[in-house]
């Protein structure tokens, strides 16, 4: 049985080896991202700004929607222009959306389907 | 394969499963928030099922459960697997429920249920399924773990915005009997407090492998959990990041049968009272002790002089008596790892030292040679 005992104790390596690899190569990776990333230790290592967004109702009015209420909790994590771009529309009823980061010039204005 | 005392891991389990019991709060809020009608779900995988009923309660009830019976050692592998599992789906659910401490917590939790973490401190111990051992891979697997946080978490701040103190300034408290007033949120305080945190993470992260050092890391380490915890937000959660990361730090000690042989005169109430408590609290089994009646057949490189004088300490690094030995006593407690460093500090081992040498002089014990029994 001793192939046996060989087989786990290689499997057992091989695990233990691919757990290390990860969590050095994933959080060196983070570093190279916008700060912070997920998955690689960056907890209180930068402070992204919120994006503001207006909801465009069909006849071209706009109302600003508030994300607080829209989330269940706001992470610096999170991808707010792609999570807005899919949900927005969905939770506000708006025929487009507007998007803007502050500290950046350029808005976004995308049409709901 | 080379072995290691399998008490750290028992108490790390504890710890760790205290912190991820007390994260269930969090988290749960989280979900219960997500399956509310109008907050927007952000899901990893489209296939992944949304955060909603049954699925919260089911993760709820899971995590519950399998926290408590993991936490007491009971059947601590399949415990372990459901805890690591049940985390591990509450992270994935949803881009909302990811934070870096229950990304740990899993983590953790997953390499406590492949280590022998259910050997000691369990119920599953207590059931006869103990072991004093376990193989020394299991313990380096969750300091490097340790290490990894500690040290990322370093290099990651080595960015201008946290540089400058910005993040520093936005994080401190802002309410409370410890809230930071406004007018100090200037740049140069700021600029400090975010070098100081750089420089101790990254002290952590590498002292503790260094023998020398190492007690000076674990007061680092106290000293940085008590300052995020006592003045940044959210407590709640800096709270729980604490209490899962300093018993881990347990597994860096040095406490292998052996390594620490208390020499004590058990002609002394007083010394005896002493040696009480210290035995009490030795929940690592890091201390033997030899008494002063017993000192000639030990073979210890202590005379019974010498061992009715003050207190003895031997280890594979020679011999400390009276303060200094209480010191490193301390040190191996898991009531004491992470301040006793702080008595070696010059003024408090001056102190220490003078007080130990008259309050041994003013003992009532018979200093008198002890014929030993036979």
């Amino acid at each position: 049985m001793s192939w046996l005992a060989d087989r786990r104790s290689l499997l057992l390596r091989a695990i233990i080896v691919a757990f290390l690899a990860a969590q050095l190569v994933v959080p060196m990776v983070g570093l190279f991202g916008p700060r912070p990333a997920r998955f690689a230790w960056q907890m209180y290592s930068a402070m992204p700004p919120v994006p503001q967004a207006w909801a465009i109702a069909p006849d071209g009015s706009e109302t600003a929607v508030d994300l607080g209420a829209l989330f269940a909790v706001q992470r610096a994590e999170l991808d707010y222009p792609s999570i807005l771009r899919e949900g927005l529309c969905d939770a506000t009823g708006a025929s487009a959306i507007r998007m803007a980061v502050p500290g950046e010039l350029d808005e976004q204005t995308f049409s709901c389907r | 394969m080379s072995l290691t005392n399998s008490r750290p891991l028992g108490i790390a389990r504890i710890g760790a499963t205290l912190a991820i019991l007390l994260e269930l709060r969090n988290s749960a809020d989280t979900l219960r928030r997500l399956a509310e009608p109008g907050i927007i779900q952000a899901p990893y995988f489209d296939w992944a099922p949304r955060a909603a009923e049954p699925l919260s309660s089911v993760l709820v009830v899971l995590w519950l459960v399998a926290g408590l019976a993991f936490g007491v050692g009971l059947f601590t592998r399949l415990s372990g697997m459901v805890l690591t599992g049940t985390l591990a789906s509450v992270l994935l659910l949803d881009q909302q429920l990811y934070s870096n401490h229950l990304y740990l917590m899993t983590l953790v939790a997953g390499l406590l249920t492949v280590t022998d973490s259910g050997a000691a401190i369990s119920v599953d111990a207590w059931r006869g399924r103990g072991k004093p051992s376990v193989p020394a891979w299991q313990a380096w697997l969750l300091k490097v773990q340790v290490s990894i946080v500690y040290g990322f978490a370093a290099i990651a701040k080595l960015n201008l915005d946290f540089l400058a103190g910005s993040v520093v300034a936005s994080y401190l408290r802002r309410s409370g009997p410890l809230a930071v007033p406004e007018d100090w949120r200037f740049v140069q305080p700021m600029m400090v407090l975010a070098l100081l945190a750089i420089c101790m993470e990254a002290f952590v992260a590498v002292a503790l492998w260094l023998p020398r050092w190492r007690p000076a890391a674990m007061v680092v380490a106290i000293a940085l959990h008590v300052g995020i915890t006592g003045w940044l937000e959210p407590t709640y959660a800096l709270g729980v990041f604490s209490v899962l990361m300093l018993p881990l730090l347990l597994v860096f000690l040095d406490v292998e049968p052996g390594h620490h042989v208390v020499v004590w005169d058990d002609g002394c109430g007083f010394c005896a009272t002493w040696v009480k408590w210290f035995r009490r609290l030795d929940w690592l089994h890091a201390l033997e002790f030899v008494p002063r009646s017993r000192l000639a057949a030990s073979g210890l490189p202590v005379s019974e002089d010498e061992a009715a004088r003050a207190l003895q300490l031997v280890t594979p690094r020679g011999v400390r008596a009276g303060f200094a030995a209480v010191t490193r006593i301390a040190e191996v407690l898991p009531v004491g790892y992470l301040w006793a460093p702080l008595l070696r500090m010059p003024p408090v081992a001056f102190v220490g030292e003078r007080a130990y040498r008259r309050v041994a002089a003013r003992r009532l014990c018979s200093l008198r040679p002890i014929v030993a029994s036979a």
